[in-house]
């Protein structure tokens, strides 16, 4: 949106070609409208940043909330290795000039890796309610797990009605879950026809997406470990993107093994660690991986589960040679079953 | 009418019921100086001719104006690309000007400070200590800054 021209008026053409200073014959507003543009479409925090440092007019002008609140999700990328009281400023300054991709970020990182539950979750309420897909998707998985509570503060219900919104925001990771949810009637009354229709629905968007990306960038090489659950119908396509943030969470929580005994979501794509013992589900059949939800359950396991999950007394059998069989070995049906890791 | 500031000109004309011969009218247009006048003239024919081309299909109209573009900064120096935004934010002619705004803001994109200063001819006027204040504030940004 451009702002409109200021009562002052352009100072004149400076005609000494060889002083041609651009941003002197520019005013305030016209220079805010080209920092908007850069930091709308920055890849990275340096684009933005480094605008600071090349004189007190652009540094005065680089922080203006206008700028700020352009900013993408890219520009706000930080490193976990950086994370410094400065970074939280910054983030604090974004927030404050109404970028709600700075306020899920924030929310985030302040939920669960400073611990600070209260001010964490209010943030990401506060892009919700501008209805930011993500941060209605990543408050319904606090809702659903009781995060940062007790398990007594679970509320399926809440957590069914955000992941609806983000659903209907076409957000894939709130369609896969809500898709489960009705199929297992978890949460809301069951509908298993409904629940399968969500999740095509969720299948055929992430396809839609990767096509688009590919149409843009058209690689061959991108193929990598094909993505998950669209190798079902034979489509060998890259995974998809993961948040910024996500990537942050999970560099922060390093290997994800914390001394205090709480684990991490094993899909890698997701970096949410456990805020009490056995919050999460693990997998039934092995019981080595958790989950902080369905849709990372269903990612993980197309992606790499499929291939390393085995029974845990098969396992244990094949080394020890008939030992008494194995811990918590489960129940060994099929794929992808799950259990509640809490003992009620 | 793409350039708005000068719309209430040509609607006075109407009015006068002018149909045939060129206009007498003399349209002040003192802070543009010939030269970026002339190619925001060129920009905006090119603009409305695509148009009425592709007037159905709008990715076609998107893809020639970009080709359009591109040649177009091709031939522009830097330094007048100033006169052109002021030229385009004076006429509020917005397409032009979202256009060489996004020019300039991908210019300097991810390019080292010293790049920025020397495009737009800054010299930095932080004292001694501000500078390095300020890059250990902020030296959690950079990472993978481009050296041009």
């Amino acid at each position: 949106m451009r702002k409109k021209q200021k009562t002052t008026p352009p100072p004149p053409y400076s005609t000494n070609a060889e002083e041609s200073d651009l941003f002197d014959g520019l005013p305030d507003d016209l220079v805010v409208f080209i920092l908007c543009k850069v930091s709308s479409s920055a890849s990275s925090p340096s684009d933005l940043i480094s605008i600071l440092f090349t004189c007190k007019r652009l540094n005065r002008l680089g922080v203006h909330p206008l700028v700020l609140s352009k900013a993408s999700p890219k520009a706000l990328a930080i490193r976990a290795k950086n994370w410094s009281e400065s970074a939280h400023r910054f983030l604090r300054l974004c927030v404050n000039s109404g970028n709600i991709e700075a306020s899920y970020t924030l929310g985030m990182i302040r939920f669960y890796c400073l611990q600070n539950r209260g001010s964490g979750a209010s943030l990401m309420a506060k892009a919700a309610i501008k209805t930011h897909a993500p941060a209605l998707y990543s408050l319904a998985v606090i809702q659903f797990n009781g995060s940062g509570g007790s398990k007594n503060d679970k509320n399926l219900k809440a957590g069914v009605a955000l992941c609806a919104r983000a659903a209907y925001l076409g957000h894939v990771d709130a369609l896969r879950e809500l898709g489960h949810c009705l199929q297992d009637g978890y949460g809301v009354r069951q509908n298993v026809a409904e629940g399968r229709r969500l999740l095509v629905q969720a299948n055929t968007r992430e396809l839609a997406s990767v096509l688009r990306a590919r149409s843009v960038s058209p690689d061959p090489g991108l193929n990598g470990s094909g993505c998950g659950l669209l190798s079902d119908f034979g489509c060998d396509v890259t995974e998809p993107e993961t948040h910024p943030v996500n990537i942050f969470l999970k560099e922060w929580f390093g290997s994800g093994c914390d001394g205090s005994g709480l684990r991490m979501c094993s899909h890698v794509g997701c970096g949410r660690p456990e805020t009490r013992p056995h919050e999460f589900r693990r997998c039934s059949v092995c019981g080595a991986v958790n989950y902080c939800s369905r849709g990372c359950q269903a990612l993980d396991w197309k992606l790499r589960h499929k291939v390393e999950c085995m029974p845990m007394e098969r396992w244990l059998e094949e080394n020890n040679g008939g030992d008494n069989g194995g811990v918590g070995g489960g129940d060994g049906g099929g794929g992808g079953g799950e259990e509640e890791g809490e003992l009620n | 009418m793409k350039f708005c500031a000068v719309k209430q000109y040509f609607d006075d004309e109407n009015n006068n019921n002018i149909t045939s011969g060129a206009s007498t009218t003399m349209i002040p247009l003192p802070n543009v100086e010939s030269h970026p006048l002339a190619i925001l003239i060129t920009y905006c024919k090119k603009h409305l001719k695509i148009k009425a081309n592709n007037a159905d299909n709008k990715k076609e109209t998107e893809k020639e104006m970009e080709q359009y573009e591109q040649e177009l900064l091709k031939k522009v120096m830097p330094q007048e690309l100033t006169e052109l935004i002021l030229a385009a934010n004076y006429l509020n002619f917005k397409e032009a000007l979202d256009f060489f705004c996004r020019a300039v803001a991908s210019a300097i994109q991810n390019k080292s400070i010293e790049f920025v200063r020397k495009f737009f001819g800054l010299e930095s006027d932080f004292e001694l200590g501000e500078e390095e204040k300020l890059r250990e504030e902020f030296a959690w940004s950079f990472e993978g800054v481009d050296e041009d």
